[in-house]
């Protein structure tokens, strides 16, 4: 594993990684929308899942219908970041770039985050819904950008695990 | 450098993770961004970097932060509920007070009336950490996969296929045993 470059990433880690990005984003916002039918114990119910990863602070948060969704808004844009990141072949090129290619890349997706944030802390600047969401998907989507690749190759070792034992395990002579 | 080389610097991490998200005013740097969890993983990803004689891949960053995730979670839900039995004992007088107050208010939202409830019920905090173990181990698994990733992209210097990369063995290698210890010649 060590020693190999990375690979395009393999159709069914993709799906992956769509279908599971997709559903978290489905279920922020559904929170509001079962909410509004009045599904509260299912609401609460998920609520309380994404309470362990936000501050879910509802000034801060889209509202759908009028109730606010289960995670805030820049949440919201770093997991809408890693969806549409991961619905395109775009990584591998920043994979394989150099370290310094790589480092700027994070931290020029980062620091736009950090900056925001710092600026709204110290109340030098009040922030906007537009600008902790596009942080957010920026950053979201420098995430993706190496997600994509470290699941892709342990797809690979596992494929190659499964091709070695297999001879053995059904009893092939060779 | 193996899979059983992930253990130290994941538990080291997974603990660190635990404690912090669970302790107050600390767990409040969580709310950047899930910053312990982010960073409980690229410590984690530096850790492994620093003690690996072959390079890192990111898949390797990617099992490495799962598994820090799954200890932390842990962590963060033994090391919470010492925490939350303080936090009732301290504000259990002053819940009332705010259940009244926040009732009055228009349009608040169910959920948050439930985690008013909840935070004076007398529910032992024992069973609400044991029905949220299962949802911290996945949470905080898979962001903390996202932190051990980019550990791995940011400070593994190696090039993968260079020099200093060693390439695994087959998978029905043997290592050879050791030499016999040298004999003094009279």
């Amino acid at each position: 594993m060590a020693n190999r470059q990375p690979r395009p990433i393999p159709r069914s880690v993709r799906i992956f990684l769509v279908a599971f990005w997709g559903i978290l984003c489905a279920a922020i916002a559904a929170a509001p929308l079962l909410q509004a039918r009045g599904h509260d114990a299912a609401a609460s119910w998920l609520h309380g899942i994404f309470s362990a990863v936000c501050h879910q602070d509802s000034a801060r948060s889209f509202a759908v219908l009028g109730n606010p969704c289960a995670v805030c808004q820049r949440c919201s844009g770093i997991y809408l970041g890693l969806f549409f990141a991961s619905l395109f072949p775009w990584e591998l090129r920043l994979v394989r770039s150099p370290l310094r290619a790589r480092r700027l890349w994070v931290a020029g997706a980062t620091a736009p985050m950090l900056l925001d944030v710092l600026l709204s802390w110290t109340g030098l600047w009040a922030g906007s819904a537009l600008a902790r969401t596009a942080t957010g998907a920026l950053f979201g989507a420098m995430l993706a950008s190496f997600l994509g690749p470290a699941l892709g190759e342990i797809a690979a070792q596992a494929r190659r695990s499964r091709q070695r034992v297999g001879p053995q395990v059904l009893g092939d002579p060779s | 450098m193996t899979q059983n080389a992930m253990w130290r610097p994941a538990v080291i991490s997974g603990i660190l993770i635990g404690m912090l998200s669970a302790i107050p005013p600390f767990n409040l740097v969580n709310c950047v961004c899930c910053a312990w969890l982010i960073g409980g993983g690229m410590l984690a990803a530096h850790m492994y970097i620093r003690n690996s004689a072959a390079v890192v891949t990111l898949g390797s960053g990617a099992l490495l932060g799962a598994l820090t995730g799954a200890i932390g979670g842990a962590a963060s839900t033994l090391f919470g509920i010492p925490v939350q039995m303080l936090m009732r004992s301290v504000l259990a007088p002053y819940v009332d007070e705010v259940r009244r107050v926040v009732s009055d208010l228009p349009n608040v939202p169910p959920w948050f009336m439930d985690v008013i409830n909840a935070s004076a019920g007398n529910e032992s905090p024992v069973v609400g950490a044991l029905v949220s173990l299962p949802f911290s181990i996945v949470l905080y698994g898979v962001v903390t996969t996202l932190g051990g990733v980019l550990g791995v992209a940011v400070f593994e210097k190696r090039k993968a296929g260079g020099s200093d990369s060693l390439p695994p063995p087959p998978a029905d290698y043997i290592p050879p045993p050791p030499p016999p210890p040298a004999v003094p010649e009279p």
